[in-house]
């Protein structure tokens, strides 16, 4: 507590520094436009969102879409569910159809990385070598997996399309299954694998799953409720490798908690260690960069020598780091990684270059969904360490939501197949109206009555 | 192919014909309909898909299942009793004509 608040002040501190002293015109006053309108750089939820937003709020210059992905902008979380289940196929994933980049006048440039980016000559450099003009810069670039070194075919990351059809590919003929990090996308990987028949193992370098992104108790939950569906978990893991056969993967090797050591016989491994945020063209613009390219509350990115905001370039979504009064440490900046961040910040980023300021200052509350066998999980708040948790429901029905308290304050609700206490725990939050843990632990107890009519 | 008829915020009338199979939410999404946003791309997580569907046209849908049900309680706009998520209506050749409504607004 105390550390985060000695943090918090110092990272407001160098901020209000840099704004009062170092004025040197790399940020501050936008730029006359010299021509070629808006380039949003990363075809996914933000640089969709961003596109329908900025024409929206009145935008009416030339707009290009450039992704570096085959595909327009479709929906990842299937990717590790329904997609990997076979339930859901590639047209139901689209974000917008067709019509939207016709009728919005949108055009989009897929198959196209872009590799450089000048900020005093406003251009891009796309791997083709073609150089793209722009007045107005977004980048929604998200982030990519993060991967083992050396590691022999069949040991595979989920991040994008193309992951997932290799992922399902090598399914279909796999038996045993190792996936390497027990977070969400992992876990909901050894879910649906499992659902495949195929018999998964779990390996966590931490003592328990979802350390980054969970509390202890919900994490609890799902570990109980992966072992009970047959998965196997392994925490403590230490000293990861991988046995081949010509170059094939035949097995995972690792040794647990207690040091003994494993060796789990596998024809498929999934790695789920987490993402880095897509900042290098950032780097090259000059704008900060601290693990996301760092914006303010209205999406646009700062200068990184002068620390001052660059009206005309905005990002929005998983690349980001921003301020938010919702971070458990407060003071900090914070990056998420969620559909939720990356829509409702790039309403935020679109509206920032159609208007020069969006009308109103980032300040969504945080949520997240996992969906993991038949459990249907709703996260919102960021909980951080809760100081009171309370129940509501029953955890044996697996329908219950868990109400995390900090400082006497709700801050987090994480929902088990129980959808009206999320949407509800939502309103809560935006609304910060008070609830008490005995009302939320009383399930006979009305929580609508709480919120302001 | 089935015609749906979305009914935008501002009264427009649209007849799209929609792909058996696919869902009332992905015709609108498909056809740049605005007014549904589909946020969680139909894993029934968002509430961000909300319609209301017309009063004669409710008795030919499969009734909500309960996920579906507690999440119209958490919708933006006013939860009606002809509200559904349009992400969980799959088009069929029975629903051929059904007509939907956008609501004010999904979030
Ligand atoms: C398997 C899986 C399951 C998930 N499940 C959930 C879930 O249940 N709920 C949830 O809320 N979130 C989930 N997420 C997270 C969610 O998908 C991300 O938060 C979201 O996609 C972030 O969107 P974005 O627009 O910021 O970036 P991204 O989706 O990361 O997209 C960035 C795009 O930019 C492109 N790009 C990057 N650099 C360049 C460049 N230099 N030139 C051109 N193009 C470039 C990339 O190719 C990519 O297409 C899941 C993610 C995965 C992978
Ligand atoms: S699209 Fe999210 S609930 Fe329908």
């Amino acid at each position: 507590m105390a550390i985060g608040d000695i943090l918090g002040e110092l990272a407001v501190g160098i901020v209000a520094e840099a704004v009062s002293s170092a004025f040197d015109g790399g940020g501050g006053e936008k730029k006359p436009d010299i021509g070629d309108g808006l380039i949003i750089v990363g075809g996914s939820y933000a640089g969709a969102q961003i596109a329908a937003t900025a024409r929206d709020a009145g935008y009416t210059g030339r707009i290009r879409l450039v992704t570096a992905e085959a595909h327009p902008p479709y929906h990842r979380p299937p990717l590790s569910k329904a997609y990997l289940l076979g339930k859901a196929e590639r047209d139901s994933l689209t974000i917008r159809g067709p019509a939207f980049y016709e009728q919005e006048k949108v055009e989009l440039l897929l198959s196209t990385p872009i590799v450089a980016a000048d900020r005093t000559n406003r251009t891009l450099t796309t791997s083709g070598g073609d150089t793209l003009k722009w007045d107005r810069l977004a980048l929604a670039t998200g982030a990519r997996a993060r991967t083992l070194p050396g590691t022999p075919d069949n040991v595979l990351t989920l991040r994008d399309l193309a992951d997932a059809d290799r992922l399902r590919d090598v399914a279909s003929s796999a038996a045993n299954v190792v996936v390497i990090g027990g977070g969400y996308i992992g876990l909901e990987a050894a879910a649906s694998l499992s659902q495949l028949g195929k018999r998964v193992t779990v390996v966590e370098m931490q003592d328990r799953l979802l350390a980054r992104a969970a509390t202890p108790a919900l994490a609890q939950f799902v570990a109980d409720a992966h072992r009970a569906r047959g998965v196997e978990l392994l925490f403590g893991a230490r000293d990861v490798g991988f046995d081949h056969d010509h170059g094939v993967l035949t097995g995972v090797r690792a040794s647990d908690a207690a040091g003994r050591a494993h060796t789990l016989p596998a024809d498929l491994a999934v790695v789920g260690i987490g993402v880095s945020p897509n900042t290098e063209l950032a780097a090259m613009l000059g704008l900060a960069v601290d693990d996301g390219i760092r914006v303010d509350e209205f999406a646009c990115c700062i200068d990184a020598a002068s620390g001052v905001a660059v009206p005309e370039i905005v990002a929005a979504g998983d690349c980001t780091r921003h301020p938010s009064r919702w971070n458990p440490v407060q003071g900090m900046e914070l990056r998420l990684e969620s559909v939720q961040n990356a829509t409702d910040q790039a309403k935020i980023a679109g509206a920032t270059l159609a208007e020069g300021q969006a009308p109103k200052p980032y300040d969504a509350v945080p949520w997240f969904w996992s969906d993991q066998f038949d459990l249907k999980l709703q996260m919102v708040g960021l909980t951080g360490v809760p100081d009171v948790t309370v129940t509501r429901g029953d955890m044996a029905s697996n329908r219950f939501s868990l109400f995390h308290f900090r400082g006497g304050a709700l801050v987090g609700v994480d929902s088990v197949n129980k959808p009206a206490d999320h949407m509800l725990a939502r309103r809560l939050l935006a609304t910060q109206t008070p609830v008490t843990p005995e009302q939320a632990a009383d399930a006979a107890f009305d929580l609508r009555s709480t919120l302001p009519t | 192919m089935p015609t749906i008829n979305y009914v935008l915020k501002d009264g427009t009338r649209r007849a799209i014909e929609v792909p058996n199979g696919t869902s009332v939410m992905l015709g609108a999404i498909n056809n740049n309909l605005r007014g549904i946003d589909a946020e969680c791309g139909g894993c029934c997580s968002c509430a961000t898909c909300h319609v209301y569907v017309e009063e004669s046209d409710m008795a030919r849908l499969k009734p909500a299942d309960a996920v579906e049900k507690e999440l119209l309680e958490g919708v933006a706009a006013e939860r009606k009793p002809t509200s559904r998520l349009s992400c969980q209506i799959d088009v069929t050749a029975a629903l051929d004509g059904l007509t939907v409504y956008m609501p004010d607004r999904q979030s």
